[in-house]
């Protein structure tokens, strides 16, 4: 798997890409115009992530390039900009999803997957992860394939753990990802403490291994010990 | 007032009172001519009469038959040093006309046949007053066509002269700061106008200006200062992703990171108020706040089930407004979320819909501020870990989008009233 990663401040750039080579991916870097243009001229990629504000260009004509020369490429706008216009326009252009700045590196790799996964849909749509078995068509959830039912957000919780593996996800970072940064009150850390306690409990019920690991009380990591 | 109308006003008033000033002048001039008139001619009779009495030595009543004409009074114990001459005016019954008729009066003395009389001659000033009354009625007919002419031609060269003005007006009237071009105004003849013209040119092509400027600034600082935000906050997550890190440094850690994300949420929220102030979501469509306060339920249930929150809507009525989409999402997300927020484990919230308004009700704590500071920028309770900004935008949008925002507190309820 292949990612671009187009933006013109060299350390943030350098962090994204540094966390999706964790990840697995191979990852290469653009700081501006000219020569994300090129990259994306000359080589193919799966995913490309694209700044809008670029020296030497418009994000969003990148993306209407892209478009043109390879369509199966996913690409995600990551912007400072965060009005609807903007947001509509990046979608208009072709893009797969936006993501407005800043953001919590493991909502753009939640992204990325999820964006990897629909792209590269081989009929069977399954993620699975020892005995927990996701089928993502019909949204269903299996521990040794037993169906465990889970509500919306319980459901987006663990496709947000099972995309950010061993990896520590703050409560503020998951409380935006569940309900959008409109629910910032303190009162969101609680509830996403007792969303995972639902979560873990459905899954231990059926026989599960204890996967959610509460770090430093700041977060929390899924993976095995 | 338009000018116009006051100009008017001042015309009318003024030639209003040079017309009474010319008319009372008049009158007093035909008036004091008319009496020299027949005071000399009641002296030519006095003359008359006093030649009669010494030719003929007496006077002889018969001779001056008509009624009113003269009246002799013969006087006792008469001092001739008081005989003095006096004119007046008086009235007598005319019995022909059956009307009271002015006269005016000469009374002088004279003695003969050894005695002293008291002799009132008089002249009816009948026809004089008919005359002045002709005089001065033509006088106002004229004056009056004059006026009037005058007052029509003022009218329509007032228009005239004012029309560039008029039109300059206009112009800077529909004068949007967003267009493209400056205000285009036209060349007159008037030189106090291409004054104005020129002011008007000048002073909104600067405005253009600054806009832009503001503009380009306020979505450069946008950038700018979220970018910095994004990479902290990424440096941030690499280290939580460490191994080996103590519980302090995980707490340090995290502080940091909430601190750079409450930064970034202030950011945005202050470039949205100036956003709003720069009139870059003035762009408008009807939006039915019905629905979207449904969807905010929806949005906020996490939070309101996890505080056992009762939440109570009714739709009496549907609102309707134009405004911008997302104006009226900020709008409502705050509105709704601070009656969630703001409330007590187990409280209520309440939301009626009318056509013209809606109602957010709440339990709460009472409030610790004074009501009217509510909505000004930073007012928040010490304690609470919010922005501040919350209400300051909500009542931004409001004015912006022609609502009425209103806080009211009794009962130990907050409520918050959004009207057209």
């Amino acid at each position: 798997m292949k990612i671009l990663v187009i933006e013109d401040e060299k350390a943030l750039a350098g962090s994204i890409t540094s966390q999706l080579e964790k990840e697995g991916y191979l990852c290469e870097a653009a700081y501006d115009y000219p020569s994300g243009l090129e990259k994306i001229m000359i080589y193919n990629y799966d995913c490309v992530v694209v700044d809008i504000n670029l020296p030497g260009g418009d994000g969003f004509s990148l993306v209407d390039n892209l478009k043109k020369s390879s369509s199966s490429t996913g690409i995600i706008i990551i912007s400072a900009r965060n009005s609807l216009d903007d947001k509509v326009r990046g979608l208009n252009t072709g893009s797969d999803d936006y993501l407005v700045k800043p953001f919590h590196f493991s909502e753009l790799n939640a992204r990325i997957k999820s964006l990897l996964r629909r792209r590269n849909f081989n009929g069977s749509n399954e993620i699975v992860f020892h005995e927990i078995k996701v089928d993502l068509n019909s949204r269903k959830v299996y521990v040794n394939n037993n169906e465990i039912v889970l509500y919306r957000k319980e459901f987006d919780l663990l496709m947000y753990f099972l995309s950010n593996k061993n990896h520590v996800l703050t409560k503020v970072a998951i409380a935006e990802h569940l309900w959008g940064d409109n629910i910032d009150s303190a009162d969101s850390l609680d509830i996403v403490y007792s969303h995972i306690k639902n979560l873990r409990k459905k899954l231990l019920d059926k026989g599960s291994k204890d996967y959610i690991q509460s770090v430093y009380g700041i977060g929390y990591k899924f993976g095995e010990k | 007032m338009k000018l116009l109308t006051k100009t008017t006003i001042y015309y009318i008033l003024i030639s209003l009172i040079t017309y009474l000033l010319i008319a009372g002048t008049f009158y007093i001039a035909v008036k004091h001519l008319i009496y020299k008139e027949v005071e000399e001619r009641l002296r030519a009779e006095q003359h008359d009469f006093e030649a009669f009495v010494k030719r003929h030595g007496g006077w002889d009543e018969s001779s001056y038959f008509v009624e009113n004409k003269i009246e002799i009074t013969k006087l006792r114990n008469f001092d001739p040093v008081q005989a003095e001459d006096s004119f007046k005016d008086t009235i007598f019954y005319d019995k022909f006309a059956r009307e009271n008729v002015p006269f005016r009066e000469l009374t002088f003395y004279n003695s003969f046949k050894n005695d002293w009389y008291k002799i009132s001659i008089r002249k009816s000033l009948i026809e004089t007053t008919e005359l002045i009354r002709y005089i001065t009625l033509t006088m106002l007919f004229l004056l009056n066509i004059g006026l009037s002419s005058m007052f029509i031609f003022f009218r329509k060269m007032s228009k005239n002269i004012w029309m560039p003005f008029y039109n300059t007006l206009d112009k800077a009237k529909k004068f949007d700061i967003k267009d493209d071009k400056d205000v285009q105004v036209s060349e007159t003849k008037i030189y106090e106008f291409n004054e104005l013209n020129d002011v008007i040119k000048k002073m909104t092509g600067k405005m253009r200006k600054d806009y832009l400027s503001l503009k380009e600034y306020t979505e450069n600082a946008s950038h700018e200062i979220q970018t910095p935000l994004a990479i902290i906050n990424s440096k941030v997550e690499n280290l939580i992703q460490c191994d080996n890190l103590t519980d302090n440094q995980v707490l340090w850690i995290e502080e940091i990171q909430n601190a750079c994300l409450k930064i970034s949420k202030m950011h945005k929220a202050l470039l949205l108020l100036s956003k709003i102030d720069n009139g870059q979501y003035n762009a408008s469509e009807q939006i039915d706040f019905n629905d979207m306060i449904r969807g905010k339920l929806e949005e906020f249930e996490a939070l309101y089930t996890h505080k056992n929150i009762s939440i109570s809507f009714i739709n009496k009525g549907t609102f309707l407004s134009n405004i911008h989409a997302d104006l009226a999402d900020i709008l409502l997300t705050n509105i709704i979320k601070n009656s969630i927020v703001h409330n007590v484990s187990h409280g209520a919230v309440n939301i009626e819909i009318k056509n013209t308004s809606i109602e957010v009700c709440n339990t709460g704590q009472p409030l610790i501020t004074v009501p009217e500071k509510l909505f000004e920028r930073f007012k928040k309770d010490k304690a609470s870990d919010s922005l501040g900004l919350g209400l300051s935008i909500v009542k931004k949008i409001a004015d912006h989008s022609g609502l009425k925002v209103e806080y009211r507190y009794g009962n130990s309820l907050h409520k918050m009233i959004l009207s057209k």
